[in-house]
């Protein structure tokens, strides 16, 4: 779990005002999902995730130094998946995922067409699970099945990916960002991955 | 995918429509329309309800609308009676009558002459109320100016003006015996302004405080006007720039 940070904190740290956190939560510059509310002693609170949304503000606060509208860093910072489309050449071309992944993702789908931005993340996630070893070519063959018929159901709402193994069997499975999860001893979380911060890289390094 | 031809389709009398795409839909009399729908016009005379989605770039409810699913409007004014199920994204929300929203609403303007209920948050650039609402979660929105002429409460607010003073007019002769008031958690914007308002904390960086508050704490960063009969409990300044 992050370090939290509470809010009058946040605006001290980050010299912001209330209108100004408010205005960027509306606009969508900071996400829903990092308001946590907490009970204290002096009643409800709300927190942060202390690093990301420091980081976030930083962010924020540069592209607005540079004259960028709200609208232009909200397209920045959470990027509208739907618009982006690749061809896997392209793809391969400008080195956004490792051969392996490519050519795993060519024999499951129809790699002819020109692929959407959803599912370049779903083909990086992949990516990220194969160069860290976590996970075999075999099993990505199943982890890249789970993400295609999930992924497009959260409908761009937060959500990670989890591969879980238990006595040698591999399980792979999407769930929202939020969701705090429990296994029995004998399984093991393997990775666990925010899509969403994939897809957030990715836009940066498309860009 | 090509654009398909949108349809026009009018339900007079008792009726029933599929989902799909439409241009215009009247209903005059009682529909009920299965499926999700994307259309230019939604006009319900009548009684109307939908089960799933619904999409139009203006809708008006001078009747009664139950929409079992979410709603995606450009405009939408109820002079009726409106229910969503789900949450609602609205560009501008005008309500006459009396609406209520189960999940959250997004909106750039709401405009409140009537009832407004919403079980989650209500996020919009200006909320200009006149009228009674509920809001489960929080009210977000730049400019907030409310006159007060019933019982209004959110969990919390947040903004950069807030404004709240008590209803006058002809407006508030038909609700001579309502409590009005604002009940509330916490205000928090850049400036406040509060008339007959009960909140735990109000924090802004100009806070005024008038006539039939009871406020438990009141943290400023620069400037703290309580006017007379207004009650609160602590008033604290703090040294922040920011606030």
């Amino acid at each position: 779990m992050d370090e939290l940070i509470s809010k009058k904190d946040l605006l001290l740290q980050a010299n912001i005002s209330y209108g100004q956190l408010y205005r960027w939560k509306r606009k969508g510059l900071i996400p829903e999902e990092w308001f946590i509310r907490k009970s204290t002693f002096t009643g409800q609170e709300t927190f942060f995730p202390r690093d990301k949304v420091l980081l976030r503000i930083e962010k924020i606060k540069s592209m607005q130094s540079e004259d960028a509208s709200l609208d232009d860093i909200a397209d920045a910072v959470a990027p509208n998946l739907a618009t982006a489309t690749m061809t896997c050449d392209e793809v391969r071309e400008r080195n956004l995922v490792s051969a392996e992944a490519l050519e795993l993702f060519s024999a499951v789908c129809d790699a002819g067409q020109a692929l959407v931005f959803g599912e370049i993340v779903i083909l990086s996630a992949l990516d990220s699970l194969l160069k860290t070893g976590d996970v075999s070519i075999e099993e990505g063959r199943s982890v890249l099945t789970a993400l295609q018929e999930n992924y497009p159901a959260f409908e761009g709402r937060p959500c990670d990916l989890v591969f879980v193994r238990r006595m040698g069997l591999s399980l792979s499975m999407l769930v929202s960002s939020s969701a705090e999860m429990r296994f029995e001893p004998a399984a093991r979380l393997v990775a666990r991955l925010n899509l969403a911060e994939c897809a957030e890289a990715l836009s940066a390094r498309i860009r | 995918m090509a654009e398909q031809t949108r349809m026009d389709a009018k339900v007079a009398g008792d009726g029933a429509l599929s989902g799909g795409t439409y241009g215009n839909i009247t209903v005059n009399g009682a529909g009920s329309i299965n499926g999700d729908i994307d259309c230019l016009t939604f006009k319900i005379n009548g009684a109307s309800t939908n089960t799933g989605r619904v999409v139009a770039q203006t809708m008006v409810v001078n009747g009664s609308a139950t929409i079992n699913g979410e709603l995606q409007a450009g405009l939408l004014k109820v002079n009726g009676d409106t229910s969503v199920r789900d949450g609602a994204g609205v560009g501008q929300l005008i309500v006459n009558g009396n609406c209520q929203v189960g999940g959250s609403v997004a909106s750039h303007q709401v405009d409140l002459k009537g009832y407004l209920k919403v079980g989650g948050d209500l996020e919009t650039d200006a909320f200009s109320g006149d009228g009674a609402f509920q809001i489960g979660g929080l009210l977000n929105a730049g400019l907030i100016d409310l006159r007060l002429h019933g019982p209004a409460s959110a969990r919390e607010i947040g903004g950069e003006r807030v404004s709240v003073r008590l209803g006058s007019g002809w407006g508030s002769l038909f609700t001579f015996f309502a409590d009005k008031r604002l009940i509330t958690d916490s205000v928090e914007a850049d400036q406040v302004s509060l008339e007959y308002t009960t909140a735990k904390v109000v924090r802004g960086k100009d806070v005024t405080i008038g006539q039939g508050c009871s406020i438990g704490l009141v943290v400023y960063a620069e400037t703290y006007t309580p006017l007379a009969g207004a009650s609160v409990g602590e008033a604290r300044r703090v040294e922040n720039a920011a606030v």
